[in-house]
């Protein structure tokens, strides 16, 4: 129930429970919740779930199980907000491995779609391991960043993140280019609230710079390909809008998905096509009830229905940023952040893609694309959020714990 | 930095929660606005892009309207066939171009065959005629009509002699790799082999350069559906409704209707056809093309959705195909198949000693009230349903070959010929309101005479002597010498009264029929012959060649002997079979009442429109006759004549009308006998009937004739009388219409 004193950082008090609870179990019914968290997620499923039946024509199998994706999903957001997250940090390195061990099954035992073998079939919804990997990312890295948070200026614990962070983001960044972003930037929220240096942070940026100019640009053109070239040409398509590539490995044309993508959100104006949008009824928009699910909203419903959608997100990030500040303890800080990172980058790109902005890349929409693994994951994520909240409402009501030495 | 505490966090925390939350709003900033530029500042060009996307409008062919004739026997109808064709940008250029270069060559080639082949006949002709010279006239005469077996061989030998020049037959190993792959993919579906969906491209090619290629007309339902369910594995192929026309009777009237086809660039761009598409099958001659616009129908649209794979997903829009109306003609078919029977007895397969070609005829048949045209059709006829089988293009070619006797001219209206006697009636016209006969004047005397200082002799057919003749007489007897003299009388009398009474009663004009192409003539002229003195030297000039051969020399003028030889229609004059029927309808009065009047129809097919359904919906216009004035008396001394031609024993034709109940129908009617080459170099002689009935209720006219048909009075008047017969419903014991009988004057 108390965290272990070893990773518990100097000055900083187990957290006093009221005795009651501790004998009633792991789960604190009475912890308080962030409601707005709670309305704009649950917002978002049933955007999503309105977006799906429009995208695909109202098809009841793809709206149903969403909409149980999203029930189940609340249920873990529930169960895991009344969880003291801080017991996570004790299981840092049995999730870490969980998640390396649920990567590797899947690559051995998955089964492949579009060329990429993403997830296992578990006969009730095909689980996708990188899905969770992310939020199981931002615990475990928090974990060891807070583990080595006295030492948090040198070089070593910079490096060390790095490895932690990047053996997963390797092993995922082939068949699975988007998870391994979100790794990395997962990574970047943790270093960032964690509190590496500023030089570190340059200088890590700098060299991603020049690592990702190198592996799109330059290695390409010297003959060394480190990504499939299919692969280079979704990440680069933004950037030549108008370039019409006929021939790419993988049969869609990056360009022509894109320029679809476009025309169905421009073609929403401001209040959107409603029933009339063709874009995605006759199938010019690909994938539109997972990748592009934004792009059919904002054919469908216009400004309005994609504005709609940002602002929850929004909405999210501004609690999420206050849960942050408000946190417990160091661990729900630097956690809360890696979670907001991975939500952040994840609505970046993926909207961006959708606006012509952002490459392709299979990074879900959070709670709106379908999907069971990418919801689940992400309600998993807002439980979380929720918990820091809860502990830190509780922590803040029962009065400082802590006299700040410095 | 150890511990952070929730109220007051690190200055250090804070700023970098400060950042993190600066990156946040710039991420949504950047995304509100990129929304906010796309949807609603750019949102007009993305919504036209995407309402372009899968607006493909596929066009419903409507079907089109069928033809009957006056009694509503069917004449043209509508099969619907699925035609899977080859879309025309599916067609690799480079097979295009192939195929066009080819399609001249052989064109080429072909006209050289056929050079070829009618020297050689003139060979075995000669070789004939000097193997008969030792025999009987009648025998000689036999010998210089060359022989079906004769043309055969000579066409076979051109053939074989020319065969090292003829350009290889396209085969599937000039086809493109791409062409090859498309079409072996499709073979085993289509069940044809790639060779023969070739050659059908070929066909495809050559008949229209720029269209789409039909691989097979009439596939079942299931290679319907099998083909359009995977049409993104057939690249470039589409399956189409298309109504095919059927002509149940078959050869009749082949000529009259014209085809259907696709509509041409140049035509895409005509007024009358504003609003269609490319690759809509519009009329393409005859009927169909002056009807188009009754008988086309309204395509409907179906705005098809199509899916990013171009598939048809769901209708969007549906507008009704409008089947087009129906056209009811005032042709009669039984007359129609009568005139047509009687060309082929008289003609069959034989060939022409002029042309050494298939010989030809036409027949017409016209009600001159007003012009109904009740029956017309040119021989030789091809069965129009020929073409809507997967013909090549040489067989294509074949049929239609001038060797084949150009089945496709329809010689009513499109033949030139010189008319022969039958123009007399209007040499008598000019002479007698010119004053140069009056309606006792007797001339004529002697089988020849001799005019003007040169002392040029102009002599009767069969150097027969009419003695000396009144002008119905002269009619009756069809006496040349007669109207040579009249012709030479008019001749220096102002205003041309020859060529000016040509004029009104229709020659060198259209007759306005509502069929395309017909034909004016030539009414010959001093102006005419400085025309063509013209002609000649632009000819000349712009191919670079001594002699065009339009005149036989430059600076000659229209001289008094041409005038006599067009007053018994001989000479220059060109005129069709219509226009010759259009002549004599305007002879026409009703019995009670003869006027002084001449009353030109104006020839019509149509009749009236109909729905689909065979209510009226418009009965088409007739254009006002041509009224000429013309004196009763004179028009009665011409019916006379003619009527006599018939009657009196001594009537040219009165064999072949022998036993004709003349006092119910009586017969006005004319025999000519048209020389077509010159004196020196004969050849068989055209044979022209016609024929006028003024009976009250039914009248009519009919023309025939035949190019190497002899006299009038042999081939063309049993086929007029046997029309004649089946319209009145004269049954043949009666009268037997046959050219044996012949009266006391079978010449001319």
């Amino acid at each position: 129930m108390a965290s272990e004193p070893t990773t518990t950082p100097i000055g900083m008090r187990r957290p006093r429970r009221r005795r009651g609870r501790e004998l009633s179990g792991l789960l604190e019914a009475q912890l308080p919740f962030d409601p707005v968290l709670a309305i704009a997620a649950i917002g978002l499923t049933i955007c999503s779930v309105v977006a799906i039946s429009g995208a695909t024509n109202g098809d009841s199998a793809y709206v149903s199980r969403q909409i149980a994706y999203g029930v189940v999903g609340i249920g873990v957001a529930t169960v895991v907000s009344r969880f003291d997250y801080a017991r996570l940090q004790r299981y840092r390195w049995g999730l870490y491995g969980f998640m390396l061990a649920s990567i590797v099954a899947v690559a051995l035992f998955g089964s492949a779609v579009n060329g990429s073998t993403l997830s296992i079939d578990l006969k009730v919804f095909s689980f996708q391991a990188s899905e969770l990997g992310k939020v199981l990312v931002a615990v475990s890295g928090a974990a060891v960043l807070v583990e080595r948070s006295r030492a948090v200026d040198e070089w070593g614990t910079t490096l060390r993140m790095l490895a932690f962070l990047g053996l997963p983001a390797a092993m995922v960044v082939t068949s699975d280019l988007g998870s391994g972003l979100v790794y990395a930037a997962v990574g970047a929220g943790l270093l960032l609230i964690g509190g590496a240096p500023g030089r570190h942070l340059a200088i890590i940026g700098t060299t991603a710079l020049c690592g990702v100019i190198a592996v799109l640009g330059v290695l390409p053109a010297a003959g060394v390909d480190v990504l499939k070239p299919y692969q280079v040409a979704r990440l680069t398509a933004f950037l030549h809008p108008n370039k019409h590539e006929h021939q790419v490995a993988g049969g869609i044309d990056p360009t022509y998905q894109l320029a679809q993508a476009k025309t169905a959100i421009g073609s929403g104006q401001k209040t959107g096509r409603g029933d009339e949008a063709t874009q995605q009824k006759l199938g010019y928009l690909p994938e539109n009830q997972t990748d592009f699910i934004f792009a059919s909203v904002g054919e469908r419903f216009g400004f309005m229905g994609a504005a709609t959608i940002l602002s929850l997100y929004a909405l999210i990030m501004w609690r999420g940023l206050r849960i942050l500040s408000t946190a417990r303890d160091f661990f729900g800080a630097v956690l809360a952040a890696g979670i907001l990172a991975m939500l952040l980058f994840e609505v970046l790109v993926n909207a961006g893609m959708n606006v012509g902005i952002m490459p392709i890349t299979g990074i879900p929409l959070p709670l709106v694309s379908y999907g069971g693994s990418s919801v689940l994951s992400t309600y998993l994520a807002i439980g979380l959020l929720q918990a820091i909240y809860a502990q830190g409402r509780a922590a803040a009501r029962r009065g400082p714990t802590v006299a700040r030495p410095d | 930095m150890s511990t952070r505490d929730r109220r007051n966090s690190t200055p250090q925390l804070a700023l970098r929660v400060a950042a993190f939350g600066i990156v946040a709003f710039g991420v949504f900033a950047v995304l509100f606005l990129r929304l906010w530029f796309m949807q609603i500042l750019q949102g007009d060009d993305y919504l036209a892009k995407a309402t372009e996307n899968p607006a493909r409008v596929v066009r419903v062919a409507a079907g089109r309207g069928g033809i009957i004739d006056r009694n509503g026997n069917v004449l043209v109808k509508n099969e619907v066939a699925n035609v899977v064709s080859l879309k025309s940008d599916a067609v690799p250029e480079a097979d295009r171009a192939r195929v066009s270069n080819w399609g001249h060559d052989i064109g080429v080639h072909e006209v050289k065959v056929e050079r070829r082949a009618t020297q050689l006949l003139d060979q075995s002709v000669s070789r004939a005629v000097a193997r008969a010279a030792g025999r009987s006239r009648k025998a000689r005469r036999k010998a210089r009509i060359p022989t079906v077996r004769q043309k055969k061989d000579a066409d076979r030998q051109a053939a074989r002699e020319l065969a090292a020049d003829k350009p290889d037959d396209l085969t599937l190993k000039d086809a493109s790799p791409l062409l090859v792959a498309k079409l072996e993919r499709v073979s085993p579906i289509l069940k044809t082999s790639p060779q023969r969906l070739y050659q059908r491209v070929v066909a495809g090619i050559v008949k229209v350069p720029a269209g789409n290629v039909p691989l097979k007309r009439k596939v079942s339902l299931p290679v319907k559906n099998y083909l359009l369910e995977r049409q993104a594995d057939f690249p470039g192929l589409t399956v189409t409704k298309e109504y095919i026309r059927e002509y149940p009777g078959k050869q009749l009237a082949a000529q009259i209707f014209g085809a259907v086809g696709q509509i041409s660039e140049s035509q895409l761009k005509q007024e009358r056809y504003r609003g269609l598409v490319a690759g809509q099958q519009i009329g393409q001659g005859g009927l169909e093309q002056e009807y188009d616009s009754v008988l086309r129908g309204k395509d409907g649209e179906q705005r098809v959705q199509v899916d990013a794979q171009n598939r048809p997903t769901g209708k969007v829009t549906d507008v009704k195909p409008k089947q087009g109306r129906r056209l009811r003609l005032t042709l009669d078919l039984g007359l129609e198949r009568v005139g047509q029977f009687g060309m082929q007895q008289a003609i069959g397969r034989k060939i022409d000693d002029k042309t050494k070609k298939r010989a030809g005829g036409a027949y017409v048949a016209l009600d001159p009230r007003d012009g109904s045209v009740l029956a017309m059709g040119s021989y030789p006829s091809i069965d129009p349903n020929v073409f809507n089988r997967d013909i090549t293009a040489q067989q294509f070619k074949q049929l239609t070959s001038a060797r084949n006797g150009a089945p496709l001219i329809n010689r009513a209206i499109q033949g030139l010929y010189p008319t022969g006697s039958t123009f007399k009636p209007i040499t008598a016209a000019a002479g007698l309101t010119s004053g140069v006969i009056g309606l006792q004047t007797r001339q004529g005397t002697g089988s020849c005479i001799k005019l003007g200082d040169q002392d040029q002799e102009f002599c009767n057919a069969g150097s027969a002597d009419h003695g000396d003749t009144n002008l119905v007489q002269a009619l009756t007897v069809s006496s040349d010498t007669y109207f040579y003299l009249v012709g030479w009388n008019l001749f220096p009398l102002p205003n041309q009264p020859l060529q000016t009474w040509a004029h009104l009663f229709g020659f060198g004009r259209t007759s306005h029929i509502d069929l395309p192409g017909e034909d004016a003539g030539t009414v010959p002229s001093s102006e005419w012959r400085k025309q063509r003195d013209k002609d000649e030297r632009a000819c000349r000039r712009q191919r670079k060649v001594a002699s065009c051969g339009l005149v036989f020399k430059i600076g000659d003028t229209y001289k008094r002997g041409d005038n006599v030889n067009l007053s018994v229609g001989q000479g220059d004059l060109l005129a069709t079979p219509l226009q010759l029927a259009v002549a004599y309808s305007g002879l026409y009065d009703p019995t009670d009442r003869v006027t002084g009047e001449l009353r030109f129809p104006v020839p019509r097919l149509g009749d009236q429109v109909e729905s689909s359904q065979g209510v009226l919906e418009q009965k088409l216009p007739r254009p006002k006759p041509r009224v000429v004035k013309f004196p009763v008396e004179y028009k009665t001394a011409i019916l006379t004549g003619l009527w006599n031609v018939t009657r009196e024993g001594d009537g040219t034709a009165a064999g072949v009308f022998a036993g004709w109940n003349q006092s119910q129908y009586p017969v006005m009617g004319k025999t000519g006998t048209a020389e077509r080459c010159p004196k020196t170099k004969p050849c068989s002689d055209q044979s022209w009937f016609a024929a006028m009935v003024p009976d009250p209720t039914r009248p009519i006219v009919v023309v025939a004739t035949v190019e190497n048909g002899g006299f009038g009075t042999e081939t063309a008047a049993p086929i007029v009388c046997r029309m004649l017969r089946s319209f009145y419903q004269q049954s043949p014991s009666q009268a037997a219409c046959d050219a044996k009988q012949t009266g006391s004057n079978p010449n001319e």
